[in-house]
């Protein structure tokens, strides 16, 4: 199924309020580009999914995610939290290997949950390479530093690190800003191929980038969701103003301060 | 000494009680101040102003406060006063006295010596006669006297590193107070000290044992300080004595368990002082024959944590200046004598020794002022009895 | 370049070098004068003095020897190994309290308590090392001593048994240490991302887990660094060692297993402190100032050793797993 349900979802850090009324759903198998200006809530509903929001002090959400039809903040105990993490991949806005070796940061998520060996640790975790073709790039310096690898093959290896676990969901919390054209064309061809299998929540900021690989595009502002739906269509036809000024690329900051949450 | 001085002064009261009016006719008190050194000395019977004019001050006194040895010849009525280079006899109401065996004579415009149950001598032909001058400020009605102060010239000292703790303060105190003064004090040892001496490789010798018939033919040792090593045990441990035979074996190691002796059950845990410390020479040469102490003592810095050692276990045994015992520790006595300043003054304790300077010949000069300095009260009180000595 | 710069004065530029000079110059004379006056004990002794033992008999010989004849044979072996195993048992022990406390503080208290405890912390660092000398000798020493029981005196006949032994001093010198410690692994655990957190998290890694594999790791070269300072004054502590560490300059012996813990040592810094009152004599004070030139040497291979340690930890790995 793989399919995440907002319903009605409103999230504040102590009193500062940063989203309401979201309706959202996304269906298995997609990929679902979150776009918006800066501060408009996208990432904090990313991180929500995962509840990785909880380590924040004073977040407060309201209202329900879904994920394949189970309410994540109904979650009571710690341990199922952490198994709902343990489904769903996340990729960060830089790339965030651990300080240790290329192998290392494949195969310390995997042995922390999967009771295995070392060796189909380190045969998965060379599987997992090749998917994000970066394999043939690092065979012979498995063992070097992660840190040493380019940042476009830091962000490939943290995507196949988040594969090592079973995750069906991936969120992707703009996974090519920090990186040059070649890079970002290399991973938007993994996504193509992740696709088949799982379901991708993406926030991004490059337009072309949601235009090119995403399925579905939400389009937020200051909190609020204006504009969902087909990507080709929503670029095509959008239906509200802002969205159009937006995806166009005419938005400018003075007239994104005028417009308030209604 | 004491017994003759008691019933003299029990004479003198009688007599002065019998006949009133001699003793303010022979002399009134006076209310004159004495300075020495530039500090007011206040002696125990006040300062006289006899008829004819005459300042009479208490000899003993004085003198003794400078370092003198004073003695009373009660037949004679002679006082003699001995620094470490005069000594000068007066006899009372006699103007005549000698200084080292030369006959002087009191001039006669100066009342003679009076015995008033302490001997009175003119103030000043008792500062001059042992080598000093008596200056007087009519203003504030004060006697000066300057004896170890504005000294000059250099003084080389060396021998025994027992004394050497005390003649380094003594030396670096005069020093401070006579900017012309150099004192260089070096160790090696009392047999250094002493072969030193009769080279004259060093003006005053400095010596932790009695000097030989032979040694003395030369040199003059002058005793200066006493020095004794206490045996202390925990104020718990139910030994409370020991041969010195026993205690020697102890720290050689050969005693090893406290029943030996007539004590627990238990280990004897020898505690010493590091190598270097004058307190555990001192012990070593004789109390061991020097032997050192059994190696798997532990050694300690300083003669306050050897002390601590021993009071937190019971086991322990130490050693250290007799001045420093106190009620932490318990000192044994040896060969059945308790450890105290009168068996020490004595000599009947066992680990008990005197410690001399010494010069070749009578002393003279300033080395006579720096042996004169280490015997007064200044250095007795503040560096002597401060260093865990015993005072003379 | 050089050239255009040679000819211009830089007044500040000047004294700053001048003064680097002058640091160079002053360690330079530190490290010749002391080798200059241990020289007669290191020429006489040559590598015995690394491997030979005897100490305290040694200095008690050179005291007493005569002036014309003086004895410089000395083995320091003892002073050696009483350096290194209580800094080393130090450094086990502070590594155990330090890293818990830095945990602590960095991930478990609340804000103002963390700040607070960091203050205290960096105050103990600040502490004169005679305090800490006088703390042990009052608090340590009668503690461990309660351990020294009768069955265990009679085990070891060499020597007598107290509360001032190698662990006496490696306690003491485990509070100096730690201080130190834990301050730089404070450091280094607030300097690590807060995205590596986030990582472990998101891999539904639990605190603990996230603590142990990805923040201590992340941390290493500071801890590392910390530690590096920490032995650096286990190594050069005096005056609070030689008032608890029995003041015997012998090798632990393992044969008496844990009761090894309890024979008294005395470390170079330590004897340096101690046999001082004998130091009237050359010889002793030659071979006093050999346990100095052997500070030196220690101290000079250690901090090497360290800098290699450092650049290995800071590219290096996570600890390994299964």
């Amino acid at each position: 199924m793989n399919t995440v349900e907002f319903q009605n979802v409103g999230a504040q850090y102590g009193d500062k309020a940063v989203l309401s009324g979201i309706e959202l759903e996304i269906p298995a198998n997609s990929i679902y580009a979150l776009i918006g200006p800066s501060g408009c809530g996208k990432t904090t509903l990313l991180r929500s999914v995962n509840r990785l929001n909880d380590l924040i002090r004073g977040f407060i959400l309201t209202g329900s995610i879904m994920v394949d039809g189970k309410s994540v903040y109904s979650l009571k105990d710690k341990e199922s939290v952490r198994i709902l993490r343990r489904g769903i991949g996340m990729i960060f806005q830089k790339p965030n290997p651990l300080p240790t070796s290329i192998m290392k940061n494949m195969t310390i998520p995997y042995l922390e949950h999967v009771r295995s060996s070392a060796k189909e640790a380190r045969e998965l975790a060379l599987e997992r390479l090749k998917l994000v073709g970066l394999y043939n790039e690092i065979k012979d310096r498995l063992d070097a530093p992660a840190i040493r690898l380019s940042g476009g093959q830091q962000q490939r290896l943290c995507i196949a690190r988040s594969l090592m676990l079973p995750s069906n969901l991936l969120l992707m919390d703009e996974p090519c800003s920090a990186l040059d054209p070649i890079s970002t064309y290399k991973i938007e061809e993994i996504l193509f191929e992740l696709k088949k299998e799982r379901t991708i929540i993406m926030v991004t900021h490059n337009i072309e980038q949601a235009r090119r690989v995403s399925d579905y595009t939400a389009f937020f502002y200051n909190g609020v969701l204006v504009e969902s739906g087909a990507t080709h269509n929503m670029f095509a036809h959008p239906q509200h103003d802002y969205t159009q000024k937006y995806v166009s690329g005419r938005m400018i900051e003075s007239v994104l301060q005028e417009v308030h949450i209604s | 000494m004491k017994r003759k001085l008691i019933s003299l002064l029990l004479a003198v009261m009688m007599a002065t009680a019998m006949f009133p009016a001699l003793s303010a006719s022979a002399a009134d008190p006076l209310s004159i101040s004495i300075e020495i050194d530039g500090k007011i000395v206040t002696p125990t019977v006040a300062p006289i102003l006899t008829e004819g004019g005459t300042t009479l001050v208490q000899g003993r006194f004085f003198t003794e406060y400078l370092g003198a040895d004073v003695s009373w010849n009660q037949p004679n009525q002679e006082m003699t006063i001995k620094t470490a280079g005069y000594t000068v006899v007066f006899k009372m109401a006699s103007r005549a006295y000698t200084v080292n065996g030369v006959a002087y004579q009191i001039p006669a415009a100066y009342d003679p010596p009076v015995n008033t149950g302490s001997a009175m001598v003119p103030m000043r032909f008792l500062f001059e006669s042992i080598g000093s001058a008596v200056s007087y400020d009519t203003a504030t009605k004060t006697a000066k006297v300057s004896y170890f102060t504005g000294l000059t010239g250099s003084i080389k000292v060396s021998g025994s590193t027992t004394v050497l703790p005390i003649m380094q303060s003594a030396a670096d105190k005069l020093m401070g107070q006579n900017g012309g003064l150099s004192v260089t004090v070096a160790g090696g040892g009392s047999g250094a000290g002493i072969k030193d001496t009769q080279s004259g490789a060093n003006n005053v010798g400095m010596s932790s044992r009695d000097l030989t018939a032979d040694e003395m033919a030369e040199i003059t040792p002058v005793k200066m300080a006493n020095d004794a090593i206490a045996i202390i045990v925990n104020p718990k441990n139910p030994v409370t004595s020991l041969t010195t035979e026993q205690a020697a074996k102890i720290f050689l190691g050969e005693i090893t368990n406290w029943t030996e002796v007539g004590g627990n059950d238990a280990t004897i845990k020898v505690q010493t002082r590091e190598t270097g410390s004058g307190t555990l020479a001192t012990l070593e040469e004789m109390l061991l024959d020097r032997k050192t102490v059994v190696e798997k003592s532990i050694p300690f810095t300083s003669s306050a944590l050897i002390k601590q050692a021993v009071a937190n276990d019971e086991d322990a045994i130490g050693f250290d200046s007799i001045g420093f015992v106190d009620s932490t520790v318990r000192a044994v006595s040896l060969n059945g004598i308790d450890a105290s300043d009168a068996t020490v003054k004595n000599a009947t304790y066992p680990l008990s020794r005197s410690l001399y300077v010494m010069t070749k010949g009578t002393a003279a000069g300033i080395n006579a002022r720096l042996i004169d300095y280490l015997r007064s009260a200044i250095v007795q009180q503040e560096i002597v009895q401060k260093e865990g000595y015993i005072t003379l | 370049m050089m050239k255009k710069t040679k000819f211009k004065f830089h007044p500040v530029e000047c004294l700053m070098r001048l003064g680097a000079l002058a640091g160079i110059v002053a360690i330079l004379f530190i490290f010749a004068f002391v080798f200059i006056k241990a020289w007669p004990v290191i020429s006489h002794n040559g590598l015995g003095l690394l491997i030979n033992r005897g100490f305290d008999k040694q200095i008690s010989e050179a005291f007493y020897a005569p002036v014309s004849d003086p004895m410089l044979t000395f083995g320091m072996a003892g002073l050696i190994a009483g350096t290194l195993v209580t800094t080393l048992i130090a450094l086990i022990f502070s590594g155990i309290i330090s890293i818990g406390s830095a945990i602590t503080i960095c991930e478990f208290a609340p804000r103002p308590l963390a700040s607070a405890l960091i203050a205290v912390v960096r105050l103990m660092a600040s502490i004169p090392s005679v305090v800490f000398g006088l703390i042990g000798a009052m608090l340590v020493v009668p503690f461990v001593d309660q351990f020294i029981t009768l069955d265990i005196e009679k085990v070891v006949s060499e020597f007598y048994l107290t509360g001032r032994n190698l662990l006496s001093a490696s306690i003491v010198l485990t509070f100096m240490i730690a201080p130190t410690v834990i301050t730089l692994s404070v450091d280094a655990l607030y300097s690590v991302p807060d995205i590596y957190r986030e990582t472990g998290y998101a891999f539904g890694m639990t605190r603990f887990r996230v603590i142990s594999r990805i923040l201590l790791p992340s941390a290493r070269p500071g801890i590392v660094a910390g530690f590096i300072l920490g032995a650096g004054r286990g190594i050069g502590e005096a005056i609070a060692v030689s008032m608890v560490c029995g003041g015997l300059g012998m090798i632990p012996d393992l044969k008496y297993g844990f009761i090894s813990l309890l024979t008294p040592v005395l470390p170079l810094s330590a004897a340096i402190i101690n046999k001082s009152e004998a130091m009237s004599v050359p010889a002793v004070e030659s071979a006093l100032f050999a346990c100095g030139a052997l500070l030196l040497v220690l101290g000079t291979v250690f901090s090497l050793v360290a800098r290699f340690l450092v650049k290995r930890f800071s590219s290096g790995g996570l600890v390994n797993e299964t």
